[in-house]
């Protein structure tokens, strides 16, 4: 697999490489672009369809050409091909295990000056509730083209959400994926546990911490469902503490995760997460600004790491 | 089958529906009473091809129940076809039953899971659509209601079927007039209704009498191929053979009481 720059890219030059190989391959889209698509359209129409700005019809006939035998992806902005259209996914999709994977563009604030309708805050809590799906967060480009090959190999049901990025190069392209959690960097006593962008942005905080003396792991939980217990357990086990970091409501995302995951195997450490606080956010700015608002950028993160340590000291 | 083994087939499908309902204490008699002409000619008047025998042929023609409420008298025919039991029926909704009380696919000759409403006919479009990529012949059938129908996804779907000229899809409305609790004319209403799926680019025909298994079937076999998506509204009756049922806003989730319990038995043995 090529080494890509561009996480759009990477969905879509794999997709499509698939798509070239397999005819049963059939890409739907919301009436959501990108480059890439337009491949598509020129050389394979009879594997490409804009269905339309109709989500919910989207996700129904998405299932109904995977029992015709499709393998189908189905690509739009997150929020509008999850929230929109949850029961179809719930019902259509999930409940009668059709190999439909669906392509969620933007995570987090990655509309930030948009407004709350593009404000993608809550997909991993209510996507992770459906049975029988599996949650991909690809937080480097790497990732996202080998997220693509996961689902196309999966036999089920699969949610690929992705960000633009930029992202920085985590992964080698033929990493083995398979584990769902990587701890990317190494460190002592305690952990920062992210997902998506926002695994940078917890290597950034670690760099920071590390200046302040304090060597702090990162991990970052890409498979989010079903999470990989075992691994996860193995490699939290041994901190003392950890702090989880999200572009997400702290409802039910990855702070979620691995609380439960902490309780529900005994290992009663210390959670601290850093998440969008319980408000919807009608304020306008950059993804910076509104990281300030919610105190998940990199200075307050720092901050508080860093007073929570001393105070366990 | 003749007309009037259709007739009395028809008849004994509605007893025995009755008989499980009564037996169960629960059910959706209205709708799955209105549908039942609908249901007789596509299994049993030779217009769905379907062999009980093999149900997952690859070739069969797809019959999906949008409206997945109304699975009382289907899955009599069902039974009758020998694709479930006997004792499923009797079991119907109880503690570790193969029947619930929508339509699942785990019961063998049930396509999808329905009971959410608005989501059979974009699941039959994207069928169809995956049909008419590989070239099969096989045709598509869903009956939705017109309850249904004030779902939105519904219309979604009619519009993706007609732009891509979904001529292998047949939908019949099971146009009983009435919803959960009210007209539908009365909260939000569907008329015109063949004019909105003409509007929408479907071929539209109407079947005056949706309980007359001679104009259903008559219309069903001599379907001209229009190059378009096919939407049939069937006239019918909410409750259809249960007096004090019929057409009435009660029907689609209430059992007859008391003194009716007799009358209604008394009716569908007629």
């Amino acid at each position: 697999m090529k080494i890509y720059e561009d996480a759009r890219d990477a969905i879509f030059e794999e997709l499509y490489e698939l798509a070239l190989k397999d005819k049963d391959v059939i890409v739907l889209s919301a009436d959501t672009g990108a480059y890439m698509l337009t491949l598509f359209k020129k050389n394979i129409p009879e594997q490409f369809y804009n269905v339309g700005i109709a989500e919910q019809n989207m996700m129904s006939v998405a299932a109904g050409l995977s029992m015709s035998g499709k393998k189908v992806f189905v690509y739009g902005i997150s929020n509008f091909v999850t929230l929109r259209c949850l029961e179809q996914i719930k019902i259509d999709i999930c409940c009668m295990q059709r190999p439909v994977t669906i392509i969620g563009m933007g995570t987090g604030y990655v509309y930030s000056s948009d407004g709350p309708t593009h404000h993608i805050t809550e997909d991993v809590a209510v996507m992770r509730a459906i049975p029988g799906i599996t949650i991909l967060s690809p937080s480097d480009c790497s990732l996202c083209a080998a997220s693509i090959h996961i689902a196309y190999n999966s036999q089920g049901p699969c949610y690929i959400r992705f960000d633009k990025g930029p992202f920085d190069q985590i992964y080698q392209p033929d990493t083995d994926f398979s584990s769902g959690v990587s701890e990317i960097t190494a460190g002592i006593d305690y952990a920062i546990i992210a997902t998506g962008i926002m695994v940078n942005q917890a290597q950034f905080i670690a760099k920071e911490c590390e200046k302040r003396g304090i060597a702090i792991a990162v991990i970052d939980l890409y498979r989010l469902k079903p999470v990989n217990t075992k691994g996860l357990v193995e490699m939290l086990r041994k901190f003392k503490g950890v702090f989880t970091l999200e572009e997400h409501t702290i409802i039910g995302g990855i702070g979620s995760i691995i609380a439960e995951t902490l309780v529900t195997n005994n290992i009663m450490i210390p959670v601290k997460m850093f998440g969008i606080p319980d408000v919807s956010r009608r304020d306008v700015g950059s993804r910076e600004f509104m990281r300030r608002l919610d105190g998940t950028d990199v200075d307050t993160v720092v901050s508080e790491i860093m007073s929570a340590i001393d105070h366990a000291v | 089958m003749t007309s009037e083994q259709l007739v009395q087939k028809a008849k004994y499908i509605r007893k025995r529906a009755f008989e499980v309902v009564l037996h169960a204490g629960k059910g959706h008699l209205g709708g799955s009473l209105s549908s039942t002409e609908l249901l007789v000619a596509l299994y049993y008047g030779g217009i769905l091809n379907f062999d009980p025998n093999n149900p997952m042929h690859p070739d069969r023609d797809r019959f999906i129940m949008s409206k997945g409420h109304s699975n009382n008298t289907l899955y009599v025919i069902l039974a009758d076809l020998g694709l479930i039991k006997e004792s499923d029926l009797d079991s119907y909704t109880q503690d570790g039953s193969l029947l619930g009380g929508h339509c699942d696919s785990h019961v063998s000759g049930i396509e999808i899971i329905s009971g959410s409403l608005g989501h059979g006919l974009g699941v039959a479009a994207g069928i169809a659509l995956g049909a008419k990529l590989d070239s099969k012949e096989y045709r598509i059938y869903v009956i939705i209601g017109d309850g249904e129908s004030q779902e939105g996804s519904v219309w979604e779907a009619a519009m993706f079927a007609a732009h891509h000229k979904l001529s292998n899809l047949i939908a019949i409305t099971d146009r009983n007039l009435l919803g959960s609790e009210e007209f539908t004319e009365n909260n939000a209403g569907l008329e015109p209704l063949a004019d909105k799926w003409k509007a929408f680019g479907w071929e539209v025909t109407i079947i005056q009498d949706g309980h007359s298994i001679e104009q259903v079937i008559n219309i069903l076999r001599n379907l001209e191929q229009t190059g378009k998506p096919r939407m049939i509204i069937a006239q019918t009756i909410k409750g259809k053979g249960i007096s004090s049922l019929e057409n009435t806003p009660q029907a689609h989730h209430t059992l007859p009481k008391g003194e009716f319990i007799a009358q209604a038995i008394e009716e569908l043995g007629r």
